[in-house]
């Protein structure tokens, strides 16, 4: 009895006092707003206010031996004590999820000493809570689908993963509508934001106009009559298309028919 | 009929978008490289004039030849309010002939241009084409290989969509909506109205070319 609540109450400081001592140097570098929404100062307090207080059973249980060496803790006394500090040690790791989520933890002295411990210290589940926690997943994946063949099963799954694209595609549409609704990134008209300096902008508008024009109207890219048949050489596609004869030809004849 | 938009991209953040329209089409480019010809008929022709361009394929191994007469575009209040152009347009493949056949029937050359850059052609809810080419005029007649960019610092950038009169609505979203992830680095319009480009298309190029080149070397 004594023994087993012994053991019970010397292993709990082990996952504060490293908790304590993690948070202490990263506290210092974080702003003071981070410090205020997380609540590390009271985080930190919490903890050693649990090691104090187990420091002071275990100097209890020490003055009792010493008094008497036959005696032995109070039962009922050593129940309270215990479910003291279980229940808090139980809020304080729940505390500790919702913290030790924005935050990476790495071990700066690793030694042959706290080598083979270091995996289970750092690992933010404990192994049986990551069993259940994937059987339970595997469990809600396949809920009423059990009964089926394998091959079943596979064509309900990929069933549900396609109602899943599909639904992602129709969030994107709804975010491609709102986004043109309100305004957002517009495409009508010139955008030209302050980083471009109006020498630039009104340039860059030129070149587009004289672009689009040549594309869409063919300006600027009429030859003038006298140059018509001042080619040198046609290219490969065109040699089988336009002989020189036929080419010289048809020009000549175009021109005579109409003038 | 057919969906289009137009806009510009400057010549040094071509790169980027070829990052962003490959990773978002999920195929792989198409080399792009076409001499167009716009022919105008002559009055032996009617009285309407008529206009029709002679595309040749250059990109193939052995060029290919296609007639396309672009009709009017769509109006009403309802034409005004979309950001894309709709327009009826006819295309048809043609053998070698089709310039002599033209000249013959006494259409005349009106001018000529040089495209070239690649394409992206994809389905999503549509079947889209983003075409990105440099723009270039011949300084002599029909000498494709002297042509000089029309503009070297600026390329231009067309999204088309073929439609039909009983699905064009949906088409337009469709259109529309791929515009939307283009924002980072252009905008597009119709081709009557002009854009300009993108202020921070630098930061977004930036990005782009970052995320892609490392994501060679970066393994999960």
């Amino acid at each position: 009895m004594d023994a087993a609540a012994l053991g019970a109450a010397a292993g709990a400081p082990n996952p504060a006092a490293p908790v304590g001592g993690d948070q202490q140097p990263r506290t210092e570098r974080l702003s003071a707003g981070v410090q205020q929404q997380l609540n590390l100062e009271g985080m930190r307090a919490r903890a050693v206010g649990l090691y104090k207080a187990i420091s002071r059973i275990l100097e209890d249980f020490d003055a009792i031996a010493r008094a008497n060496p036959n005696a032995s803790p109070k039962w009922q006394d050593v129940l309270g004590q215990f479910s003291m500090v279980s229940m808090e040690l139980f809020n304080i790791v729940e505390d500790i999820k919702k913290v030790s989520k924005v935050f990476v933890v790495y071990p700066r002295n690793v030694n042959a000493e706290n080598a083979a411990i270091l995996p289970v210290m750092l690992s933010s589940k404990l192994l049986p809570e990551m069993e259940a926690e994937e059987a339970t997943k595997r469990d809600n994946l396949l809920s009423g689908i059990t009964n089926l063949t394998v091959s079943g099963q596979i064509e309900k799954l990929k069933t549900r993963i396609d109602m899943i694209g599909s639904a992602c595609e129709t969030a994107e549409k709804v975010i491609a509508e709102s986004r043109k609704n309100y305004g957002l990134g517009a495409r009508q008209g010139a955008n030209l934001g302050p980083t471009l300096d109006k020498a630039q902008a009104a340039k860059i508008q030129e070149q587009e106009g004289l672009l689009r024009a040549a594309v869409n109207y063919g300006e600027g890219l009429r030859v003038p009559g006298d140059q018509r048949q001042m080619y040198s050489s046609l290219p490969s596609h065109l040699v089988d298309v336009l002989p020189f004869g036929d080419g010289a030809h048809n020009f000549g004849d175009n021109s005579g028919l109409f003038l | 009929m057919e969906c289009v938009v137009q806009g510009i991209i400057e010549t040094q953040h071509v790169d980027a978008l070829e990052v962003l329209l490959q990773g978002l089409s999920g195929v792989p480019k198409e080399r792009v490289r076409v001499h167009e010809l716009c022919l105008k008929s002559g009055p032996n022709l009617g009285v309407v004039p008529s206009e029709v361009r002679l595309l040749c394929d250059l990109a193939q191994s052995t060029p290919s030849w296609t007639i396309r007469h672009v009709g009017g575009a769509m109006r009403g209040a309802g034409a005004e309010q979309i950001s894309v152009l709709v327009r009826s347009i006819v295309e048809s493949k043609a053998s070698n002939n089709v310039l002599r056949y033209f000249y013959g029937i006494g259409y005349k050359l009106d001018h000529e241009v040089l495209k070239g850059g690649f394409a992206f052609r994809f389905h999503r809810g549509a079947q889209i084409t983003v075409t990105v080419t440099s723009v270039s005029k011949m300084t002599k007649l029909h000498a494709t290989n002297e042509a000089v960019p029309i503009t070297p610092a600026i390329q231009l950038v067309e999204i088309t969509a073929p439609a039909a009169a009983d699905n064009y609505n949906d088409v337009v979203s469709a259109v529309t909506s791929f515009c939307e992830y283009l924002a980072p680095l252009l905008h597009l319009s119709k081709p009557g109205n002009s854009t300009g480009i993108v202020p921070t298309a630098g930061a977004a190029a930036a990005s782009l070319m970052s995320s892609g080149g490392g994501g060679g070397g970066k393994t999960l």
